[in-house]
């Protein structure tokens, strides 16, 4: 994939793959998904299921918080609606490094589809979050608060 | 903006990292408050960032400085501010080209 073949027909395959333990391996399988998502969006919804349970079940923040990454990364519209929720989960993680990247991820989602992420109160949210415990969370939620702005 | 959410956020500034830093920094200087005691607050807790080794901290330190100095009255309040606003400024200078760069034409706007 990295030289820039066409493995896209591998699709179904791959996403067997994301069930694993392992982190690196879970994080290039992540990656493939992403690639190949806006070129296939329906096989990309198969792996909405797998999203929704490493982002707020799983026990390593690590991993709960690729989940999240990924979802923010994952611009289609058609998989918003499936993942606006684990990431609402996801910003009440207790891991505030889970939290920080709900941040981003909040403003990445927004510029896909503003009025729908506003209605999920994800917005709300991420002002609430200014008022978190944790610093890094803090200045996270400002800087997604700032490009939120920038959009509007 | 109100004063909960600007002590909540000098609060946080000096537990994060330099670009969380500069975020707040930055999101203090676009949402100014109205109220004269707290914009004092906020200068004198920002200050020590100018102190900071990472360039884009101190620039977006001065920025906000700068920003609350236009709605100070007292000349006495301004000079005292600017004595110390000067010094890291031009320690700036010991960076590499490209901060030099931004540095001078930064000063320049404040000139």
């Amino acid at each position: 994939m990295t030289v820039g073949k066409d493995v896209s027909g591998l699709f179904t395959q791959v996403l067997k793959c994301v069930e694993t333990e392992d982190l690196e391996l879970k994080k290039l399988v992540y990656l493939y998904i992403i690639n190949y998502s806006k070129a296939q969006p329906d096989l990309a919804l198969m792996a909405i299921n797998t999203f929704n349970k490493d982002a707020t079940l799983r026990s390593n923040p690590l991993i709960r918080s690729l989940a999240v990454r990924t979802m923010g990364q994952i611009g289609i519209d058609a998989m918003l609606e499936y993942l606006l929720g684990p990431l609402m989960d996801a910003m009440n993680d207790e891991d505030a490094y889970v939290r920080k990247t709900t941040a981003i991820c909040a403003a990445k989602v927004y510029e896909v589809n503003p009025e729908r992420v506003e209605a999920q109160g994800i917005v709300k949210k991420l002002e609430s979050m200014l008022f978190d415990g944790n610093g890094m969370v803090v200045s996270n939620a400002v800087a997604a608060i700032t490009e939120i702005q920038m959009r509007k | 903006m109100n004063d909960r959410l600007l002590h909540q956020l000098m609060n946080a500034l000096p537990e994060c990292t330099e670009w969380g830093r500069v975020y707040i920094l930055d999101f203090l200087a676009d949402n100014c408050t109205q109220e004269e005691l707290s914009r004092e607050i906020t200068v004198q807790r920002v200050l020590p960032n100018l102190a900071h080794s990472s360039p884009a901290v101190v620039l977006s330190a001065a920025k906000i400085i700068t920003k609350y100095m236009y709605e100070q009255t007292s000349q006495e309040k301004i000079r005292s501010v600017c004595r110390k606003l000067a010094p890291p400024l031009i320690s700036l200078m010991n960076n590499g080209p490209e901060i030099q760069h931004i540095a001078i034409r930064n000063i320049n706007l404040l000139l």
